[in-house]
């Protein structure tokens, strides 16, 4: 790997790595380097921006899915068993 | 022990996590069900030592394994498609069109919101339901790890597949209302 690899990520591991800095699970170096690669990559940063807003919504947006959860009266039945 | 009560509490994870594992929606309910009447049976030998919803998660993943054994079939690991990531890159760069473009400013969030729950219910059943456990059920990533047996390098491109997919699909819905 060249010295331009070993600083700049390609735009498929940035965006990668851009989902699990989300979450908290990238090291200092990789940090540094999605930064870096964020800096002067424009579809990039977009993605990363819009990344982190569509982390925040998909929590209302999965409740509202359909079939995302039992129902109530799913859960009722399951209640009236366990009586 | 309050059973009904842990039903509201942790049913729908549950089901999340049998539906992550099997990718069928009825036969999920059923071994939620299974798992929920044999945590009333052996009810006596819950200690109090594992959280309720680690020992009831301990007795649906028998509840699954019993059935992929009476099936004499193996689960298979989540899978997201490989052409996912074709459709979007090509020589490590962003393919031409397909490289995300700011969204219009008069996108809300409520706005967002809707579009995001119209490109969810796009996704496989089996991904959403991984979404749900990580993004709705708050479960920490090493225990999707360790119920899904899944590697953490397939769990991160399980997840950044589908942002890519959420995002593009976004973009799309928003260019269909201009």
């Amino acid at each position: 790997m060249g010295l331009f690899h070993s600083l700049f990520y390609h735009c498929p591991e940035a965006v990668h790595n851009v989902v699990k800095a989300e979450e908290g699970h990238l090291g200092p170096m990789d940090r540094l380097r999605l930064k870096v690669h964020l800096a002067v990559c424009k579809a990039c940063a977009v993605f990363a921006e819009q990344s982190a807003l569509i982390r925040k919504a998909l929590p209302d947006a999965l409740k509202n899915t359909a079939g995302a959860r039992l129902s109530d009266a799913e859960k009722r039945q399951l209640e009236e068993q366990l009586k | 022990m309050d059973l009904t009560e842990w039903v509201k509490l942790h049913a729908d994870y549950l089901y999340a996590f049998a539906l992550a594992k099997t990718g069928d929606a009825e036969l999920s309910k059923d071994l939620v069900q299974d798992a929920f009447l044999a945590a009333h049976q052996n009810a006596a030998k819950y200690r109090g030592e594992a959280a309720p919803r680690t020992w009831l998660t301990s007795i649906l993943r028998n509840k699954i394994a019993d059935h992929f054994r009476s099936i004499q079939r193996k689960g298979r690991a989540v899978e997201m498609p490989a052409e996912d990531e074709d459709r979007f890159f090509e020589n490590l760069l962003w393919k031409s069109g397909q490289a995300p473009e700011a969204w219009d400013e008069s996108l809300g969030p409520e706005e967002l919101l809707q579009y995001l729950t119209w490109c969810l219910e796009q996704l496989p059943e089996r991904l959403r339901a991984v979404l749900r456990l990580k993004y709705l059920e708050a479960t920490p990533t090493e225990h999707i790890l360790n119920d899904l047996d899944l590697t953490a390098a397939h769990f991160w491109v399980l997840l950044h597949r589908s942002r890519l997919k959420m995002r593009a699909c976004i973009e799309e819905q928003q260019k269909k209302t201009r």
